[in-house]
């Protein structure tokens, strides 16, 4: 009896002992599960703080990144520009001197086989200089460095002029001209004549260039913001469909490729068109249908000028010009040839010299009254021999400055040397007689 | 299935049996795991099924009848322990709507292995058709956890069953 109770007691004790056990097995499981869980969230913490200090470190990585990034494309937009400037200088000589000899090509005897083929000669680099002039333009405007002279024109005059130069294309085409011009527009303006006359030059030829019958005409009017000029050329040409419509003022674009190939062109005449009215403080739209004609519109803000326009012609200039003692430094022998020949034109036969020393040495022998001085020479430069004639007791020349750079800066430090003028090239009659014009001899 | 099914049904065992009625069914079962269970754990579900089975043979009730108990006293376990996911929940109908997208996203923050039944809900006025699918053929236990969600809103809920698969029931709940 006792037996069976000591076995039944060592059942039960035995049966505890087993839930004992097994109790602490799952404490121990949930705590090893737990402590898992902990180490589990800490690390995923430490991850979490890591990414933060890391996402600290990266922006600011990223920051000093975007302002080398920023640095270097400076650098590169300086250097576009400084390779824009040399470019035009080295695509502008050899042009000037194509253009000049041509010149002076026509002005000798030739028979009429030379004579068409030098007419060609002249027509082609015509073009090629104007495709340049476009690109350079459109280059300047993109970086920036495009600024507008401020002086007063007559608009009357600005537009009579450019259609006297379109009116034999007109002519020939037999195409009907129409001008009107608002009486209310101001006798002379405020603005930017050159690139204004571009402006119009650029509508001009696409009128002409695309219409094969009727008639173009040009308005020019005010309206009723005040200074806001608007014009508009119209024709009767070809038309342009409206999904080529919105890509006319779009860089490297034209209408389609099948007028590319039949009108030639760059594709770069509406742009500048565009970014030109936008500088001057207006805008350029269109109006147009295929097969109906196109009417281009632009507006610009000149206010009126109470100044007239020193209005030159160079048959006047010309005879008041032939007892100028004129000195011509430049390096390249072609283009001097060609100087020394537009200048012989006007009655007078210049000095010439080669660098800036040889410059200084003529100018110490003779006086002067002007100098037209290149810019960029070996030896001496032009702005470094201008400080120095300027430096010199003498009755001080009248000096202009002769350069391919097209540039607006170039133009600043010629005046900034003590310069009188300038002059870029490539250089003709009409340029070097309306400058020569404005000089007044400070005592004769 | 997670730990916390294991304790529940042993400690309901125990209140409602006896401590021996646990040594019992762990002697006649022989978990894998040995039968220490903790509620963070995770456990094969063979186990709860060979357990009830043994509580069976040694109470003489049958094996959806001891299921569905468990699913009651379970639910009332939960609405103790959990009473967060009772906030302003108005009824019994929307607390079984909400378990899919409220307390299984719970779940899975906590266990994101777990592997959890689906409930697909589709009221009809006093009507709610459930279509539980898992392949742990528990739907006694969710048949019980139904009829304790009822008792702790003191709603009458009456319940009919329709296996549509073999791991999927469809409920049909119907609101007194």
């Amino acid at each position: 009896m006792n037996a069976q109770i000591a076995d039944d007691l060592a059942a039960i004790e035995a049966r505890w002992q087993r839930r004992f056990e097994r109790e602490r097995e799952a404490r121990k499981a949930a705590e090893h599960l737990l402590e898992q869980k902990s180490l589990e969230l800490y690390n995923s913490n430490l991850q979490l703080r890591a990414l933060a200090d890391n996402l600290e470190i990266l922006v600011s990585q990223r920051t000093q990144e975007l302002a080398v990034a920023l640095q270097q494309a400076q650098r590169a937009t300086a250097a576009k520009s400084e390779f824009l400037a040399t470019m035009s200088h080295e695509i502008r000589t050899p042009m000037s001197g194509v253009l000049g000899m041509t010149d002076i090509l026509l002005d000798t005897t030739l028979n009429e086989e030379q004579l068409y083929y030098t007419q060609v000669i002249k027509s082609c680099s015509q073009t090629l200089l104007t495709i340049i002039n476009d690109i350079l333009d459109f280059s300047k405007i993109e970086a920036g460095k495009l600024a507008l002279e401020s002086i007063a024109f007559n608009p009357r005059n600005m537009l009579a002029e450019l259609l006297e130069i379109f009116r034999p294309q007109i002519n020939d085409k037999g195409l009907q001209l129409l001008i009107e011009i608002d009486p209310k527009l101001p006798e002379n303006l405020l603005g930017d004549p050159t690139r204004l006359r571009q402006i119009f030059f650029n509508l001009l030829s696409n009128a002409i260039k695309f219409t094969h019958q009727g008639h173009i005409s040009v308005n020019l009017k005010t309206t009723e913001t005040p200074n806001l000029i608007s014009a508009t050329i119209k024709d009767t040409g070809i038309g342009i469909a409206k999904q080529v419509q919105e890509k006319l003022f779009a860089a490297f674009s034209q209408g389609d490729i099948s007028t590319t190939r039949q009108y030639g062109g760059t594709g770069l005449g509406l742009v500048i068109c565009d970014r030109l009215t936008k500088i001057m403080g207006g805008r350029i739209w269109v109006d147009s249908e295929s097969g109906q004609g196109s009417s281009f519109s632009f507006t610009f803000i000149a206010p009126q000028s109470t100044v007239t326009q020193q209005a030159v012609t160079p048959t006047q200039a010309a005879t008041s010009l032939a007892h100028l003692r004129i000195l011509l430094v430049e390096d390249n022998a072609i283009n001097r040839t060609i100087a020394c020949k537009i200048i012989e034109k006007l009655g007078i036969k210049p000095d010439t010299a080669i660098d800036g020393l040889e410059a200084l040495e003529q100018v110490r022998q003779h006086r002067y009254d002007i100098i037209l001085m290149d810019m960029q020479m070996p030896n001496m430069d032009g702005i470094t021999a201008t400080q120095h004639i300027r430096a010199m007791d003498i009755t001080q020349p009248y000096i202009i400055a002769l350069t391919a750079n097209a540039f607006n800066e170039d133009a600043q430090a010629c005046l900034a040397a003590g310069m009188n003028d300038f002059l870029s090239k490539p250089i003709n009659l009409d340029k070097i007689v309306s400058t020569l014009a404005l000089y007044k001899p400070s005592s004769s | 299935m997670k730990g916390m099914v294991f304790t529940e049904f042993l400690e309901m065992v125990e209140t409602t049996f006896s401590v021996d009625m646990v040594e019992d069914i762990l002697d006649d079962a022989k978990p894998a795991s040995g039968g220490a269970y903790t509620a963070v754990g995770t456990y094969d579900h063979e186990e709860l099924v060979a357990m009830v089975v043994a509580l069976s043979q040694r109470t003489d009730i049958a094996v959806p009848d001891l299921v569905k108990a468990f699913g009651k006293h379970l639910f009332s376990v939960f609405s103790t322990n959990y009473h967060q996911f009772f906030e302003h929940v108005p009824d019994a109908f929307a607390f079984l709507e909400g378990i899919e997208d409220v307390i299984h996203a719970q779940v899975l923050k906590l266990y994101p292995d777990a592997d959890l039944p689906k409930f697909d809900c589709l009221r009809e006025g006093n009507v709610l058709h459930m279509t539980y699918h898992s392949l742990r053929h528990f739907a006694d236990l969710a048949e019980g956890l139904i009829l304790g969600c009822g008792a702790y809103f003191g709603e009458t809920l009456t319940l009919e069953r329709e296996e549509l698969d073999a791991n999927t029931t469809r409920f049909t709940v119907t609101k007194q």
